[in-house]
């Protein structure tokens, strides 16, 4: 079993409340890399290398996940919330989270199918149609446990099954924490900057103040993106497929990446015998556009994992997938000292 | 009654669709030391006998289904995921991205495809997804999905027990494995009271397929009367007062004209006598349980209902109050214990 992935992804960290994701990376690296962490919670890690760096390189990932953030309780003491981040509402129901720091269990409810109408069988509930319920007799009592402002988090058991695939609440992005961390443990070739950044989900707002400290020549964002590789959707483009190796992306919603740079990982690929795909749509963005554009700029690479049903409680990856694509970052780096 | 809960947790932790039931072995194994008999029956029923050591004894029926709803495989398609219908009772609206177990010839984790939100546009998340047009994921490619999987291999949801507040608790089929953990834990006590009845408890199938199990139980049984123990709902968000019960305030005592009105006063006088905190639930002819099938079995059985109020109904997030169970086998228990004895002096 993948140890540090189970552990990572059992983590709450909806965006702005990343804290117990950064302790544990802070935990993880510490003994390997030199640390701190920015004002606004972003972990800038320095890693020594053999050689001196041919520039400045960052590589990152966020620790932020999509959730939800309760905004009112009722007077019966069911809970009200929007969602941080890109969730759809139709894969609300049932499911089961976590409220603020003490992690109150709860459960998104839903009418049971006896007492529905034909109408309401055919409504998509809205998200501001849903309620939490925590078990509270009523709003004082529901107060003791929770209160507005406290984000949620999905609660999931992570699992390892099919053909190597993984399923796990927060693929996107602990896959890339993970990586960062197992790079951070290696000798690598040169002095290395890495980033675990805050609120990516809602607008990639760490990662420009990351790199703005940073400064970096070069920026690798490890990301989890979207696979769409489901039998359903053969009329669309998949994006890309989950056991196909790393995605290496050309553009995005954000950022035309830099073809040499692309090119460059695309060569230390094939040189090291690792699959990749490249992203077969502009869909998404990722933490590249905010890094692309801070400071005097950087030439932008994006190195993903393919992720089926991101930003649900129930992502499937592949294990495969996040080593080569941990194996496919430290064969850029050592491509990149060779230029 | 501390184990009340270790046995719901359990329970819960296997599935069990409809015509499955023998999968549940944690209600076996719990089972088989209390009981005088066990014996699966052809229709699926487990069926735990307690006997009376009052001779010529009444025999008194304890039902509470052990079946769950879930989904059936349908096909598996090129690209070895699987289609599948609704196989009793479960909302399309619950489905997408829930993690399930598909009950193939071992059980394989699985997950409720959904396209990403990135990829769809705004008028694709104003309609609903029909079950018939999702699928599922196990991970696998065709060929070894084809040879693990087949057409009419059950699904169940999954979902992990967990402790809400107020002796709440949060998970999946406790409709109504509530209720068999409820006769779990008056078997257990009626091991150190001396019943007046011959006791037949029944863990009855398929009643969320329309509960032919209850009925060929009763048929084999013949008891002179039957207590239906089943969940019913709770007020929520979604609920209100006027057509649910309220979670806490002990388990609901059906008043319908298809049940028995002796026994359901009787029911309400040992609540009233034993201090135990009941509400009752009117309807106005069948209850949707197994008291239908059971009442109109042989020349008829005389039957009463008894229902733990439950949230969210037929999803993984069911919740139950513990101290409604309680109050429950404190019911069934007073029941069994004075009102046969009443009955035979």
């Amino acid at each position: 079993m993948n140890k540090l992935l189970s552990y990572y992804t059992s983590l709450f960290g909806t965006s702005g409340s990343e804290g117990d994701v950064r302790r544990a990376i802070l935990n993880e690296i510490s003994p390997y890399a030199k640390t701190k962490v920015d004002k606004l919670g972003n972990i800038i890690a320095f890693k020594k290398g053999r050689y001196e760096p041919p520039a400045t390189v960052m590589i990152s990932a966020h620790m932020d996940e999509v959730g939800m953030i309760l905004t009112s309780v009722t007077e019966d003491g069911y809970i009200r919330f929007d969602t941080v981040g890109g969730i759809d509402p139709r894969t609300l129901c049932g499911k089961h989270v976590a409220i603020g720091r003490r992690k109150i269990p709860g459960v998104i409810g839903q009418a049971a199918p006896h007492l529905m109408k034909k109408s309401e069988k055919d409504s998509v509930k809205k998200t501001d149609e849903l309620y939490i319920d925590i078990g509270a007799r009523d709003k004082e009592d529901a107060l003791q446990y929770v209160q507005p402002g406290d984000v949620i988090g999905f609660r999931s058991d992570y699992a390892e099954f099919g053909d190597g695939l993984v399923r796990a609440k927060a693929l996107d992005d602990r896959a890339g924490c993970q990586i960062l961390t197992n790079l951070i443990k290696k000798d690598l070739p040169f002095d290395t900057y890495f980033a675990f950044t805050v609120m990516e989900e809602i607008g990639c707002i760490g990662a420009g103040c990351a790199a703005f400290e940073i400064k970096p020549d070069y920026s690798i964002v490890v990301e989890g993106t979207t696979a769409a590789d489901i039998s359903d959707n053969k009329d669309k483009t998949s994006v890309c497929r989950v056991g196909a190796g790393p995605v290496i992306s050309f553009m995005d919603g954000s950022t035309i990446y830099d073809r040499d740079f692309i090119k460059l990982a695309c060569e230390a690929a094939r040189e090291r015998g690792i699959r990749y795909q490249m992203k077969q749509a502009v869909a998404g963005g990722n933490d590249s556009g905010r890094i692309q554009r801070t400071a005097s700029g950087a030439s932008a690479l994006a190195v993903s994992v393919a992720v089926r049903y991101l930003h649900t409680v129930t992502g499937v990856a592949s294990l495969a997938d996040i080593d080569d694509t941990e194996r496919l970052v430290y064969a850029v780096l050592n491509k990149m000292l060779n230029v | 009654m501390e184990n009340l809960k270790n046995y719901l947790f359990e329970l819960c932790s296997e599935y069990a669709p409809s015509g499955r039931e023998e999968l549940l072995v944690s209600l076996e194994r719990l089972v088989r030391p209390m009981a005088d008999k066990l014996y699966r029956d052809r229709a699926g029923n487990l069926i735990a006998v307690k006997y009376s050591k009052i001779p010529g004894a009444e025999k008194i029926m304890l039902d509470a289904h052990a079946d769950e709803v879930g989904l059936v495989v349908t096909g598996i398609d090129e690209r070895g995921f699987i289609h599948f219908a609704n196989h009793a009772g479960i909302d399309d609206k619950i489905l997408p991205a829930s993690a399930v177990t598909v009950l193939a010839s071992r059980p394989l984790h699985g997950v409720v495809a959904t396209l990403p939100p990135h990829l769809l546009k705004d008028a694709d998340s104003e309609k609903t997804i029909k079950s018939k047009d999702m699928v599922i994921d196990v991970g696998y490619d065709e060929k070894t999905v084809k040879e693990l999987v087949r057409a009419g291999d059950f699904i169940a949801l999954r979902s992990v027990c967990t402790d809400l507040q107020n002796r709440l608790v949060l998970g999946k089929s406790f409709d109504n494995r509530a209720s068999c953990a409820v006769l779990v834990q008056v078997l257990a006590m009626l091991c150190s009271v001396r019943p007046r009845y011959d006791v037949y408890m029944v863990f009855s199938a398929a009643e969320e397929f329309g509960g032919y199990g209850a009925h060929t139980a009763a048929f084999e049984i013949a008891p002179d009367e039957a207590l239906i123990l089943d969940t019913t709902f709770a007020v929520s968000p979604y609920t209100d007062k006027s057509k649910g019960r309220e979670l806490g305030g002990g388990c609901a005592v059906g008043i319908s004209p298809i049940l028995d009105t002796h026994m359901t006063e009787a029911v309400i006088g040992v609540a009233r006598s034993h201090a135990i905190p009941y509400q009752t639930e009117v309807m106005s002819g069948k209850t949707g349980t197994d008291a239908d099938n059971v009442t109109c079995a042989r020349d008829g059985v005389p039957c009463a209902l008894l229902s733990i109020p439950l949230r969210y109904m037929h999803s993984a997030g069911e919740i139950v109050s513990l101290s409604d169970m309680e109050n429950t086998v404190r019911l069934i228990l007073g029941y069994v214990e004075y009102r046969g004895g009443n009955r035979i002096e």
